[in-house]
C-alpha cells in the first residue's frame, strides 16, 4: 500500500510541470524529475507482506482493578526478511501500560523470533480483550507498506475491588427454614439464650440449667434462639440516567463496588443472595448460597456498563414474579430521579423490607471541580435537596447516603439488623 | 534518532537563508525569514508530538520558500535545485523513520531488544539516505538526457505532449501499487 507521501510527491511534480507551461521555462520540467525518479525507484522493490506466527501469554486472565498483568508476545517470522517491521499490540483504552510498551520497530530475519513484554493494569472493571496484533512492514523510502492484522485476542476479566465491610450489620430481616446466622426470634438451634422450660426426657445434659434447677427444685433446660438464614436481593441501578462522574469514579462504578461488598458480606452469613442489574438489559442472578454464588454475582457485575433508558419500576415486576417473597431488597442507586423514589415507595407498599445504599452523586460531582464560591453554593443547595429526598425515603427504608470517596464500611455503621420503629 | 532529521532540516534552512542574504532585498529577507521560522516551528512540533501533519507542513513551507526564492530572486539553477529537492524528499523519509523509532526508543529498556531496534534504525536510515543518493544520481543523469530527447523540436504541441506524458507517468507512479516481486523457483 502507498503512504500519503506518494500523492504529495506526484503533486509536487505536477506543480513543476504546470509552472513550466505557464512560465514557458523548460528547466522547471527538469525539477519534476526527482520526485518521479524517487517514486519509480521505490516502486521497483516492493515491500513483502509479513507472514507471522504470534503467541500471546498473560500472567493472569483474572485481575483486580489496578492489579498489574504481564503480557508476553512471541512473534516468529515465517516469511522473507522484514527490513522494518512495526508491531503494535492493540489494548483497550481502559487499560494503562505500567511498564514496557506494546509497540516495537525492528528488522526480522526469516525464521527469527522476537519476544515483546509489557505490563498493563486496568483503571476500571470489565471484560477486555488484548489484541489484535497489527504488523506493518515499511520500506525505508516511506512510500510503501504492507500491513497484517493478526486476529489473536486474549480475554482479561478485571474485577472491581472488594471493600471490607466485615463489621457492618447488613443481613436479611426475615428468615427462612434453613440454618444460618440470623437470630430468628424463635426457639431452635443456635447459641443465644432464649428462655427456660421443664426438662424433658431426651434433653442433652449440657443444656440443663443447674442454677435455675437448684432454685426451683426441679430440672429446667435452657432454650436458645434459633439462628436461621434469609434471602436478600441486591438491585443495582446502572441506567444512563444514574451515571454521574467519569467512569472509573462514577456513581455506577461505586454502585458495583457496593453491590459486590454487600453480596460477599451477606453470603458469608449463610444467606441466599440474588442480584438484579438494570442497564441496557435487565439481567439477574437468582438467589443461592455460597462461594459459587459470589462468583456468579461477580461475573454479572464485571459486565455492568451504564446504559438503558427504561423505567426503574420494571424492577418491581421482576422482583414480584421471579424472586422469593419476603426477601430483603437492597437497592443500590444514586436516587437521581423521582422514579427511583416512587419505586421504593411501591416496593414498601408490597411488603418488601428495603435497604437503600446510595452513592452520593452530589459528592461525586463535587470532587470533579476545584473550590469555587459559585460551585460551593450550588453544592450546598444540591446537598439540601438530597437530604430532603433521603429523609422522605427513610419513612420506607433504611437509607445509607454514601460518599464514594469514603469507605463503605463507615457509611454502613448506622444500619441496624432489626426493623426500625417508624 | 531525532537529531539527524532535525540537522538535515537545519541545513536546508541555512541553505535558503544564505541565498536570501546574498540575493534578496530586506523585504525578501523578512518574508523568507518568517516563512522559515514557521517551518522550523512546525518541524519541532512534529518531532515533539510525533505527528505527521506538522512534519508535512514544515517540508511544504521549506520547499515553497526555496522554489519561490529561486524563481523570484536568485534565478533557476537546475542542479542545485534538484539537490535541494532530493534532500527534502530524504527529509520526508527520515522524519517518517523518526516518528516510527522515536517512541520505541523512549520505551524499550531491555538491552537485547534495544540492540535489535538500534540495528533496524541504523539500517533504515542508511537505506533512506542511499535511496536519496541514488535518486540524485539518476535525476542528474536524466537532466542531461531529457533535454536532448524532448527539446529537439521547439513546437508547442511537442512541449504539451512531453508535459502530458510526464503527468501520465507521475499519476501512474503515484496511484499504481508497487511492482510485483519476481517469484523464485
Amino acid at each position: 500500500m502507498r503512504t500519503a507521501l506518494a500523492p504529495w510527491l506526484a503533486g509536487a511534480s505536477g506543480v513543476f510541470i504546470v509552472f513550466a507551461l505557464l512560465l514557458l521555462d523548460w528547466r522547471l520540467v527538469l525539477l519534476a524529475l526527482p520526485p518521479i525518479v524517487y517514486l519509480a525507484i521505490a516502486g521497483m522493490r516492493p515491500v513483502p507482506a509479513p507472514v507471522l506466527d504470534v503467541v500471546r501469554e498473560v500472567s493472569r486472565d483474572r485481575a483486580g482493578v489496578g492489579q498489574e498483568v504481564r503480557v508476553t508476545l512471541r512473534v516468529a517470522n515465517r516469511g522473507p526478511r522484514l527490513d522494518l517491521l512495526e508491531l503494535y499490540d492493540e489494548i483497550p483504552r481502559e487499560l494503562d501500560v505500567a511498564a514496557g510498551r506494546p509497540h516495537v520497530a525492528l528488522a526480522l530475519e526469516a525464521g527469527e523470533e522476537v519476544t515483546l513484554k509489557y505490563t498493563v493494569s486496568a483503571r476500571v472493571k470489565g471484560v477486555y480483550a488484548l489484541g489484535p496484533l497489527v504488523a506493518r512492514n515499511s520500506g525505508a523510502s516511506g512510500l510503501e507498506y504492507e500491513e497484517l492484522v493478526v486476529p489473536i485476542r486474549t480475554p482479561l476479566s478485571v474485577a472491581p475491588p472488594l471493600e471490607d465491610i466485615r463489621r457492618a450489620k447488613v443481613q436479611p430481616r426475615r428468615t427462612r427454614m434453613w440454618m444460618g446466622q440470623i437470630p430468628s426470634r424463635r426457639i431452635g438451634p443456635g447459641t443465644d439464650f432464649w428462655g427456660l422450660r421443664e426438662y424433658a426426657p431426651g434433653d442433652e445434659t449440657r443444656r440443663i440449667n443447674w442454677k435455675a434447677s437448684a432454685r426451683f427444685d426441679r430440672l429446667l433446660t435452657n432454650e436458645v434462639e434459633g439462628e436461621r438464614s434469609g434471602d436478600a436481593v441486591i438491585v443495582l441501578d446502572a441506567r444512563t440516567e444514574s451515571l454521574v462522574g467519569p467512569l472509573p469514579r462514577s456513581t455506577t462504578e461505586a454502585g458495583v463496588r457496593a453491590a459486590l461488598a454487600l453480596a460477599s458480606k451477606i453470603l458469608e452469613g449463610r444467606n441466599r443472595v440474588g442480584l438484579i442489574v438494570q442497564r441496557e438489559v435487565l439481567d439477574w442472578v437468582y438467589p443461592a448460597f455460597g462461594r459459587k454464588q459470589l462468583f456468579r454475582i461477580l461475573d454479572a457485575l464485571i459486565r455492568v456498563r451504564p446504559g438503558g433508558e427504561w423505567p426503574f419500576d420494571h424492577v418491581v415486576w421482576v422482583l414480584e414474579r421471579f424472586f422469593p417473597r419476603n426477601c430483603q431488597v437492597i437497592i443500590v442507586s444514586p436516587l437521581l430521579d423521582r422514579e427511583a423514589v416512587e419505586t421504593v415507595e411501591d416496593l414498601a407498599a408490597r411488603g418488601f423490607a428495603i435497604t437503600i445504599v446510595s452513592p452520593s452523586p452530589v459528592e461525586v460531582e463535587r470532587a470533579m471541580y476545584a473550590d469555587d464560591p459559585t460551585i460551593g453554593l450550588a453544592y450546598r443547595v444540591l446537598r439540601m435537596e438530597r437530604e430532603n429526598a433521603v429523609s422522605a425515603l427513610r419513612r420506607y427504608a433504611d437509607v445509607v447516603d454514601w460518599d464514594p470517596r469514603e469507605p463503605l464500611a463507615a457509611a454502613l455503621k448506622g444500619v441496624s439488623p432489626s426493623p426500625r420503629h417508624r | 534518532m531525532r537529531a539527524i532529521p532535525l540537522s538535515l532540516f537545519a541545513a536546508l534552512c541555512e541553505w535558503i537563508a544564505i541565498d536570501l542574504v546574498r540575493y534578496a532585498t530586506p523585504q525578501g529577507w523578512a518574508v523568507g525569514g518568517l516563512a522559515l521560522a514557521a517551518a522550523a516551528i512546525a518541524a519541532v512540533q512534529g518531532s515533539l508530538r510525533t505527528q505527521a501533519p506538522w512534519h508535512r507542513a514544515s517540508r511544504a513551507i521549506l520547499a515553497a520558500v526555496f522554489v519561490a526564492e529561486r524563481l523570484l530572486v536568485s534565478g533557476v539553477d537546475v542542479i542545485p535545485m534538484i539537490g535541494f529537492l532530493v534532500l527534502v524528499i530524504a527529509l520526508a523519509s527520515l522524519q517518517s523513520l523518526e516518528r516510527t523509532f522515536g517512541p520505541v526508543f523512549d520505551a524499550v529498556r531491555e538491552p537485547a531488544l534495544l540492540a535489535k531496534v538500534d540495528a533496524a534504525a541504523v539500517s533504515a536510515y542508511a537505506r533512506a539516505l542511499g535511496l536519496a543518493g541514488f535518486t540524485f544520481a539518476v535525476s542528474i543523469l536524466l537532466v542531461q538526457v531529457v533535454p536532448i530527447l524532448a527539446l529537439q523540436g521547439r513546437s508547442l504541441i511537442l512541449a504539451l505532449g512531453v508535459a502530458l506524458a510526464l503527468l501520465g507517468v507521475i499519476a501512474w507512479l503515484a496511484l499504481a501499487p508497487a511492482w510485483p516481486s519476481r517469484k523464485k523457483g
